[in-house]
């Protein structure tokens, strides 16, 4: 008994915990949303065309489509299909949501690592620039791009960028349908390329800000000054010293940005015609798809609250003197 | 300036990578896309791309509602008959009807030797199963409705098809000529169908990726001839500006647009631009069911109060014509016969005072934000016009979702819609102005008059004398102001400059895109 109250008392335990809580409340917030939204997969299916059915028609499709029974009934079958593995089905192209869930997530994580480093890459060296010239106009300039980069819709930038790019150099790889990274790598990356860097350059902004802001504090911290007296070299102090305790929160940022890239690419995905999990929750949304909006989205949440997980890992890897809590 | 190593290398390897990017998207400047010369010769073994918004809603053809679907199901499934070029109906599978003197029984003759895709023979069986199939309930066909005055439908011989109805209707023929009505074989469960669809169209189902695109190729047994292209492949591409980023770099090869905007944008030495119009009508449709509008002269105040060219100029920048009820081209109404042809402030008081408003009243506008581009534009220049008369136009913006439910339940007083149009007038509009319509609560307005129009259009078989009919409907229906018809849309087709043969029709019907081919 008191091996399992400590057990239920280990952080990690409790973090799982508070997990599938959380899950159980997304999954069920979803639900509820899902309903009150107006229309259902008849009229979405049939538009204005749905008025022209007959009650007997609309008495088949509702039973088709599975929403003839009560809403609590809905909610267990569904929950009880996801918890024996069965995420259900997309009534409109007959394909099962684990199918199209394996087959769009692959793409959605590529895009997110894709996004990452080329965020991280502009970030974190900028933000580096701008502490080193706290005030100075290069300080300035740099803080001013990366405030326009934030403020500058995902959307509009992806409109924008694409268009630009077909008008001015004949190039939009987006528009010849799209190929995973093993069926054709050179066409996957370059149809990678253009979603990636708008989405790169949406986090480099505030990676760039938390590296500059990080940087700046531990550099008045009287460790340094003491490290510095002693005669460390400048370099070393940079790297071993600032740079490392500055990332944690970088590390921090980017876990969060990780988890809302899975989430958050919907638009760029629409926009550019990517197959990933994004575009399958917006597809799923028009179509009224209960099953793949529910299932779509419940994925979402566990891979953000997973990488909320390793994130806090990880900062015991970056600076062993976090722990968990 | 002093820079530490570190943030240079860092720096560095930032500005690598952006220039290693660059440098990827310049190798591959050009794209994939294949050469053309304008006019050059046929390529038979070219592909085209045509590219579509969203995935098709259904595979099955009686139940296609959706643009999308239309458009591809089109290819695959071939209707007993069809329309031309100017909408007039015209055999395909069969050769027109032999009508009995009561105008009761239709005898229809399949052609020779028609073949489904699959290889096996298409005879009156198959014809027989299908209509059945959309007359039984269970099947939820969207299509039904045309079969509403069908007694019965006997296969007496394998090229012989009759059908008998309950009672005479002018407008039978057009329910049977578009792809919802498209023949299935008889023989293949409707499982199998909803998966790999097969019909006696101009091509063959190859491939879906949901979603991404949907792969046809050249049927060689297609009845009325070899098809244009040997692979047509509907490419789903949501964004209208990645739309035209594809056009112009020619990965994709034709595509439709309704935002002239958009279309212009499109334009390229690339691409060209054909401009077509409409049977689809925008309307501002007023509910005298409800107790705001239920008042004709408040009516016919906003239908005087409105410039119908005005809304086209600006919600729709001209790419439009006005209208009156009644788009089908042989039935088309006078745009001049109504109360104010032209907008007419004066009138539109007159009829404000007859109400016993003077000072004009308030009104509530539903209009929706995804279903067509200029939705919102219309309501908000309508609600300007009427501001000029004294009626106070709020204006609802829903998505579309919320705009549908609203609309089919009749909850508002005055909406703008889009509305489809057919080649015959009762297909289209019995079904919103009888008071037994499936969408009478949609229209809020019925009446014994209005009943006995349809009844009689339908009945009259003589098509000088059915015109004179539906002229007068269509005066009815706007000398009581039942709703403000606004007008018809343009649509823009961008093609390839390859892409040669392509029928731009007025109905937006894709049944002449067999004969579209690709030069080398």
């Amino acid at each position: 008994m008191t091996a399992l109250m400590h057990t239920l008392r280990h952080p990690v335990t409790r973090r799982l915990g508070e997990a599938i809580l959380t899950l159980i409340g997304v999954s069920i917030l979803t639900f509820i949303i899902l309903r009150v939204v107006p229309g259902d997969q008849i009229t979405a299916a049939y538009g204005t065309e749905a008025g022209a059915l007959s009650p007997e028609q609309i008495a088949q499709l509702r039973a088709y489509y599975g929403i003839d029974e009560p809403l609590v009934v809905q909610y267990f079958t569904w929950l009880g299909g996801v918890l024996t593995g069965n995420l259900g089905i997309n009534t409109t192209s007959h394909q099962t949501v684990a199918a199209m869930t394996a087959q769009a997530l692959p793409n959605t994580f590529e895009l997110a690592i894709i996004s990452i480093i080329i965020g991280l890459a502009i970030g974190i060296p900028g933000g580096m620039y701008a502490a080193n010239r706290p005030g100075g106009i290069a300080d300035n300039l740099t803080q001013a791009g990366s405030l326009l980069a934030l403020s500058i819709p995902t959307f509009l930038l992806a409109t924008v960028l694409g268009s630009w790019v077909a008008d001015v150099w004949g190039w939009y790889p987006n528009g010849a349908g799209y190929a995973t990274l093993f069926e054709d790598p050179l066409l996957n990356l370059q149809q990678m390329l253009l979603p990636s860097l708008v989405l790169g350059i949406s986090i480099a902004s505030p990676v760039l800000q938390t590296t500059r802001t990080a940087i700046l504090e531990i550099r008045s911290e009287d460790y340094i000054r003491t490290a510095r007296a002693k005669g460390v070299p400048a370099r070393r102090l940079q790297v071993r010293h600032v740079l490392r305790n500055a990332l944690i929160p970088v590390v921090t940022m980017t876990g969060l940005q990780f988890g809302f890239l899975l989430g958050g690419a919907l638009l760029v995905e629409q926009i550019f015609a990517i197959p990933g999990i994004g575009r399958q929750t917006l597809l799923g949304l028009n179509q009224k798809e209960y099953a793949v909006v529910q299932s779509t989205v419940l994925i979402i949440a566990t891979m953000f609250v997973l990488v909320n997980l390793l994130t806090d890992l990880l900062y015991r890897v970056v600076d062993p003197k976090v722990r968990v809590q | 300036m002093k820079v530490a190593p570190s943030t240079h290398r860092a720096a560095a390897a930032g500005a690598m990578l952006m220039t290693a990017s660059l440098l990827l998207a310049a190798c591959a400047g050009g794209g994939p896309g294949k050469p053309n010369e304008d006019g050059g010769a046929a390529d038979p073994d070219a592909g085209m791309v045509f590219g579509i918004t969203a995935d098709v809603a259904q595979t099955l053809p009686w139940k296609t509602t959706s643009e999308q679907s239309f458009q591809v199901l089109s290819q695959i499934y071939s209707p007993l008959l069809s329309t031309d070029k100017d909408s007039v109906i015209i055999g395909n599978l069969a050769d027109l009807p032999e009508i009995s003197d009561d105008n009761l029984t239709y005898t229809f003759t399949l052609k020779e030797g028609l073949k489904f895709s699959d290889g096996s023979a298409l005879d009156s069986e198959d014809v027989k199963y299908t209509y059945d199939l959309i007359m039984n309930p269970e099947s939820a066909a969207s299509s039904s409705s045309f079969f509403a005055s069908v007694e019965s439908i006997e296969a007496p011989s394998p090229t012989s098809v009759v059908i008998t109805l309950k009672h005479p209707d002018a407008s039978f023929l057009s329910g049977i000529n578009g792809v919802n009505t498209g023949i299935v074989p008889s023989d293949v469960d409707i499982e199998t169908l909803q998966t790999t669809p097969i019909g006696s169209g101009p091509y063959k189902w190859a491939k879906r990726v949901a979603n991404e695109s949907i792969t046809l190729e050249r049927n060689d047994d297609f009845f009325l001839g070899t098809p244009g292209v040997a692979e047509l492949e509907f490419r789903i591409i949501p964004e209208s500006q990645a739309m035209v980023s594809a056009l112009k770099t020619e990965q994709v090869d034709v595509a439709i647009f309704d935002n002239p905007v958009t279309a212009k944008t499109a334009a390229s030495n690339a691409t060209k631009t054909e401009e077509v119009g409409s049977l689809q009508y925008h309307v501002l449709q007023m509910r005298a069911a409800s107790p705001v509008l239920a008042d004709v002269n408040k009516r016919l105040a906003i239908q005087c109060a409105i410039s119908r060219q005005e809304v086209i100029d600006s919600a729709a920048l001209g790419a439009g014509e006005v209208t009156g009820p009644i788009t089908a081209p042989e039935f088309r109404s006078d745009v001049t016969a109504q109360p104010c042809p032209d907008q007419d402030l004066d009138k539109a008081k007159e009829y404000l005072k007859k109400a016993g408003t003077p000072d004009g009243f308030d009104l509530t506008i539903i209009t929706s934000q995804g279903l067509y581009s200029t939705a919102v534009d219309e309501a908000q220049t309508v609600q300007a016009q009427l501001a000029l008369v004294g009626i106070k136009v709020k204006v609802e913006t829903l998505d579309s979702s919320a705009y549908v439910d609203r609309w089919l339940e009749g909850d508002f007083d005055a909406a703008i819609a889009a509305n489809g149009g057919g080649t015959d007038p009762h297909t289209g509009y019995a079904r919103y102005f009888t008071s037994t319509g499936s969408f009478n609560n949609v229209a809020g307005y019925s009446s014994p008059e209005l009943d006995a129009l349809f009844a009689e259009g339908i009945a009259t078989t003589d098509k000088v004398e059915r015109k004179a009919v539906y002229t007068e409907l269509s005066g009815y229906l706007v000398d009581k102001a039942v709703w403000a018809w606004l007008f018809t849309p343009k649509k823009f087709i961008v093609l390839n400059t390859g892409v040669n043969d392509y029928e731009a029709r007025i109905d937006a019907s894709l049944a002449g895109l067999w004969k579209a081919n690709v030069s080398k």
